[in-house]
């Protein structure tokens, strides 16, 4: 073998590792969502309401579905909508709120509070005061690091867990930074800088990272209070994200999409911020209304 | 040329010269690239064109806000007393037609921008990432730690876009802004910032989501930092128009004139809100009104007044105040 064909052989060892999926877990690292969480969301958390406030804090006007892309058949069901159901004429402030306002796909942009917990090592446990919801993310047993966008295009993700529900399945992965520029040509930390470790650090500790978190198998519910639909063939993408304001608050940020084949035509993208709190004594169950459908 | 040597009977070569040089070349960088240390720079991860996300907020930020509606937002006293003087016609005035943005609203405007970085020829490290924001032209300059830009002289005067610096922690870049001029929390509602505001951002993003959590503090205006997450999505070839702004007479009006409303008559800009059936004392504001259990007190508020009984109300309180003004002038 002369010297191009072992430097050929290296080049190619290089592109293929380039190209390769992410090795396994390596032995030691933590192997539940629980042990290998890059950011701490337990404790008691409440909704900031300062963007789409009308559409959040009240229920908006019927037929009022601005910024969402529905379909024409969705703006039939949302004209359908039935104000008598919800407190008649004073609808908008009754806070009669129909359960289905609840579901996965926007919880998380109603204004509530959050208890967050740990039900099991790979399981994290999110219950909501207004609405009376519990959401369950699930691990994957021993890999509790991943990509989570691409093991739904993979097919890896979205096999059903049962009936559909308000709340669905939802499968949740730690992503860690710089997944974006790993390559075999960007190896080790790059300190200080916004992004560039290769396949071989790719599990090495690192600041930053989110929580990701696929939710499938849902009932069909509403993205507003008002009767905007989402359907059960509806996908929800969330991401989590940790942060500290100026004044040493403590805050995390949920960008929540929603892909809904039958009812949207393009993915609708919200965010929502929540703040920590010292502990739970603002916690005040409000139940939703099971309205007769 | 290596099929030409292969015609003229030379040595057989199944590569061209160039490309077997090449490929001597490839290999040794991917030698080099089992054996060296890492690069001490890599490519931003924010580069790019990016579109605002119309799925939230779209309403206070295309058209601007309904005057009057300053719902969800922590504001202080001072500040809703000079938002209620405000007249949405001052945007017509020649002097505040080509006004720019704050570093504050850009963002959040829904408008095209640009990110780009600049690396030190030497040492590949960022020295500079800049902001290009469509509309109004914004552009903004964040300096990284790696070009020892120095803030302003205490001389020099604060600037729409401020002084911002930045470091990545991770994969989140964390701004810093301050040196701002004095200017507005929103554009058409007449709300204040101070020119001691500062903001703080983390910007990250998620596959082709951009999310910059926007952090404004001004204790002379809010209450407390008002956290803002602005979403843009990723276009992979993207452009951007030109923003020519020149200054017209568009309602005629005398000479020195600004439109503005006395403190206490709100009746013509409580309307668009009031449609939407937001309760007055909910359009006032304040961080109350950010909370969740802010849904129990608005269902124990009365249904809005009509026009008649409000603008009723109002002319007496402006009636009272004028007496109260004339007894003090005698």
């Amino acid at each position: 073998m002369n010297f191009r064909s072992v430097l050929s052989t290296i080049t190619l060892a290089g592109v293929l590792a380039a190209q390769a999926p992410p090795p396994a877990q390596p032995p030691g690292l933590p192997d539940t969502g629980q042990k290998a969480a890059l950011m701490d969301l337990t404790g008691s958390w409440v909704s900031v309401v300062n963007q789409d406030w009308r559409f959040r804090m009240m229920t908006p006007p019927k037929g009022d579905y601005a910024q969402v892309p529905l379909n024409a058949a969705a703006r039939n069901i949302a004209d359908a909508f039935n104000p008598a159901l919800y407190g008649g004429a004073g609808y908008q402030t009754s806070q009669i709120i129909d359960c289905r306002a609840y579901g996965a796909a926007a919880v998380m942009h109603m204004p509530t509070r959050l208890h967050i917990t740990w039900a099991s090592p790979d399981t994290l446990k999110i219950e909501t005061d207004w609405g009376q919801q519990t959401r369950l993310f699930h691990f994957t047993p021993g890999r509790p690091y991943g990509n989570i966008e691409q093991a739904l295009r993979s097919g890896e993700l979205g096999t059903s867990h049962g009936p559909a529900s308000m709340q669905g399945y939802s499968a949740a992965a730690w992503e860690q930074p710089y997944r974006y520029n790993a390559s075999a040509f960007q190896r080790g930390p790059v300190p200080g800088r916004g992004g560039g470790l290769g396949q071989s650090q790719i599990n090495v500790d690192q600041p930053g990272g989110d929580l990701a978190v696929v939710t499938t198998g849902l009932a069909p519910g509403w993205l507003r209070r008002n009767g905007v639909p989402y359907s059960s063939r509806t996908r929800v993408l969330e991401h989590y994200q940790t942060f500290e304001d100026p004044t040493g608050k403590h805050w995390f940020d949920v960008t929540t999409e929603v892909i809904d084949p039958e009812y949207l035509t393009t993915p609708f993208v919200t965010s929502a911020d929540f703040q920590k709190e010292p502990d739970g004594l603002k916690w005040a169950p409000h139940a939703c209304k099971q309205v007769e459908k | 040329m290596g099929a030409a040597r292969l015609q003229a009977g030379g040595e057989m070569k199944i590569m061209p010269k160039q490309i077997g040089f090449l490929w001597s070349a490839s290999a040794c960088i991917g030698l080099l690239s089992f054996l060296t240390p890492p690069p001490a720079a890599a490519q931003s991860l924010i580069d790019g064109y990016w579109n605002p996300l119309l799925n939230q907020d779209a309403y206070p930020y295309a058209g601007g806000p309904d005057p009057g509606d300053f719902s969800g937002l922590p504001i202080t006293e001072a500040a809703r007393k000079i938002a209620q003087q405000y007249d949405p016609d001052e945007q017509t005035m020649p002097e505040l037609q080509c006004r720019p943005f704050p570093a504050t609203y850009g963002p959040r405007a829904l408008s095209t921008m640009r990110v780009w970085e600049t690396l030190d020829p030497q040492t590949q490290e960022q020295t500079k990432i800049e902001t290009w924001i469509s509309f109004a032209a914004q552009h903004r300059v964040i300096w990284m730690p790696a070009s020892h830009h120095p803030p302003p002289a205490p001389s020099e005067p604060n600037s729409w876009q401020g002084y911002s610096t930045a470091k990545w922690v991770g994969n989140v870049l964390w701004v810093h802004t301050d040196h701002l001029k004095e200017a507005f929390l929103q554009r058409t509602d007449g709300l204040p910032l101070d020119d001691k505001t500062t903001m703080d951002e983390r910007i990250f993003r998620y596959g082709d989501i951009l999310v910059d959590i926007m952090m404004i503090s001004d204790p002379q205006y809010l209450s407390q930092p008002f956290v803002y997450s602005k979403l843009y999505y990723h276009i992979p070839q993207g452009n951007m128009d030109p923003y020519p702004c020149s200054a017209h007479n568009q309602v005629p009006t005398p000479q020195g004139h600004v439109p503005m409303h006395l403190p206490f008559y709100t009746v013509t800009y409580n309307e668009a809100f009031m449609k939407k059936g937001i309760p007055l004392e909910a359009a006032r504001g304040g961080e109350q009104t950010m909370f969740p259990e802010y849904q129990d007190y608005l269902k124990t508020l009365p249904p809005n007044p009509s026009f008649e009984q409000i603008d009723a109300e109002q002319q007496k309180q402006l009636a009272e105040q004028s007496a109260i003004m004339q007894d003090k002038v005698r």
